[in-house]
């Protein structure tokens, strides 16, 4: 079996694990608003919290690589493209006039680290919280939705967590066995796709009604005991520690 | 007298393709009792094995499960009869090995005090304790088989049924489960083992079912019916039937 670990949830005990995943959900929304809308401050202190949060839920760096190399990729994008499109001022590194703006440059470095705060608290969440949790976090949280579409929703939500590694790891099978017969002579990549698309699909669906035969005969139903999810006095105590961007922001607006 | 825990009558199945998979099988499975079922490649015991419980219809013939019609009372039939599939890594479902063997008892809606009681006392049937947090597929083959045994056993079966459970185990891994599976017997669960490896197993069984081209081809106790299992493809030990097991 392959390991997926990028938005991945990871088992663990600390006490963002243990933190109530409504609360989490919530937190995710007011974090992504703060860093994507907010003063440079706000952002700031979001990216603090943030690191702080990802030290307490013992977060490897080995477990942030990928979502890191991610986000340089996309950040170099970004900054690069700001920098070039505003050349004035230039940068100008030891005498040489580069085509890069400062003003565009810092726009571009901003909007990066936007994107790194919305990365890292998305990150906290999916390694943090069992996908079950979650789905019943949101169903819960959607309250005002008909119930019977909430258990489907979180029923949904489950399966396809489940299902995302199999299907991984059926791609994996399938594109060994075709290589390991000489798939990679084959000059034209769009036949090479078709190839493995046939036998990808055909042994997913296989796999999808071994998996609802397995359901089935352990009473499958949308709607099972509830989790419980109960709130602790933490939980409240981390919601209003999180608040503090979103404070810093109307503070500095309003006052 | 009680009606027998299952009754198979007339059982046939015909595949959409024309395909007789089945072939009028009529047995009955007493409560308690230990079977192995063996039969060649493509015999029908793994159509056999989804009939018992509705996911498979029968093109004629009936399966009634103390008394009553396994299609007339799927959410019972399910409840009692646990089956256990060849492929381990399609059963499992939950993201931690206790939320997994959760998974069952959560659909039969027992309160949360009962389904960690079963969860707890399931893992540990099935040598899983000390697993609770292990992502499932960071499991062995061995240990997630026991999974899947564990995620059918909360739900607390009367009747297992197990298909090709020791594909892919090598000797610890078969003495675990063997170890798991009489134990269970012991504890009164009635056990169907689906198997070509008679001996691995056949010492603690009371009777052998073997099955060829969809009919039951002799049905009673194994020490009567070894001579026949190499007509039918199946590898007869060469020791006597006391010491056809791999438990240790
Ligand atoms: N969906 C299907 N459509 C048509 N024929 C099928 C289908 N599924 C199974 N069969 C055929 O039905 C027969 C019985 O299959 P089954 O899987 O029950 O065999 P088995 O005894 O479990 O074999 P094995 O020991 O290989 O697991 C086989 O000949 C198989 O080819
Ligand atoms: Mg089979």
């Amino acid at each position: 079996m392959r390991e997926v670990d990028f938005l991945h949830y990871r088992p663990g005990s600390s006490i963002i694990h243990r933190h109530d995943p409504r609360f989490k959900l919530l937190e995710l929304i007011i974090f992504s608003a703060v860093a994507l809308a907010g003063s440079p401050l706000s952002l700031a202190l979001s990216g603090a919290l943030l690191a702080a949060f990802h030290c307490l839920a013992g977060t490897s760096l080995r477990g942030l690589r990928k979502p890191l190399l991610f986000w340089l990729a996309m950040a170099l994008l970004i900054a690069g493209a700001a920098a070039l499109a505003e050349p004035e001022p230039p940068v100008v590194l030891f005498g040489w006039m580069s085509p890069f703006g400062i003003t565009g440059l810092e726009a571009g470095g901003l909007r990066a680290l936007r994107l790194l705060a919305v990365l890292l608290a998305g990150q906290l969440l999916a390694s943090t919280t069992d996908p079950v949790e979650l789905a019943e976090a949101l169903k819960r949280l959607l309250f005002f939705l008909p119930p019977a579409w909430r258990g489907l929703l979180a029923a949904s939500i489950g399966l396809t967590v489940t299902f995302i590694p199999q299907v991984l790891d059926e791609a994996a099978a399938v594109s060994d066995a075709a290589l390991s017969r000489g798939l990679a002579e084959r000059r034209s990549i769009f036949r090479r796709v078709l190839i493995l698309a046939r036998p990808l699909a055909e042994n997913t669906l296989r796999r999808a009604e071994l998996i609802a035969d397995a359901m089935l005969s352990r009473s499958f139903t949308p709607q099972p005991t509830p989790l419980q999810l109960p709130m602790h006095g933490r939980d409240w105590l981390l919601f209003a520690v999180s608040l503090m961007p979103l404070a810093a922001e109307l503070g500095q607006k309003y006052f | 007298m009680n009606p027998p825990l299952l009754q198979l009558r007339q059982l046939s199945h015909r595949f959409p393709n024309g395909t007789l998979g089945l072939d009028s099988v009529s047995l009955s499975i007493e409560k308690g009792e230990f079977i192995v079922l063996a039969g060649p490649n493509g015999s029908g015991k793994t159509i056999l094995m989804r009939h018992l419980n509705g996911l498979a219809r029968p093109s004629s013939g009936e399966i009634l499960l103390n008394g009553l019609s396994v299609l007339d009372n799927l959410a019972r039939a399910r409840r009692i009869i646990g089956l256990v599939f060849q492929e381990a890594d399609a059963q499992i479902v939950g993201q931690t090995v206790s939320r997994d063997a959760a998974f069952g008892p959560e659909n039969l809606k027992l309160p949360r005090e009962e389904i960690s009681r079963r969860v707890e006392a399931s893992l540990q049937a099935a040598g899983l304790s000390g697993f609770e947090n292990r992502r499932p597929h960071t499991l062995s083959g061995g240990e997630k088989r026991r999974l899947a045994a564990a995620g059918v056993l909360a739900m607390r079966p009367e009747l297992l049924v197990f298909d090709e459970p020791f594909t892919g185990l090598d000797w610890p891994g078969s003495a675990d489960l063997i170890e798991v599976i009489t134990a269970l017997h012991a504890s009164g669960t009635a056990i169907l083992l689906i198997t070509h490896d008679l001996e691995k197993i056949l010492a603690h069984a009371q009777r052998l079912i073997l099955m060829n081209k969809g009919r039951i081809h002799a049905d009673g106790p194994p020490s009567d019916l070894l001579e026949q299992v190499e007509e039918l493809g199946i590898r007869r030990p060469r020791c006597p039937l006391h010491e056809m097991t791999w438990k240790r």
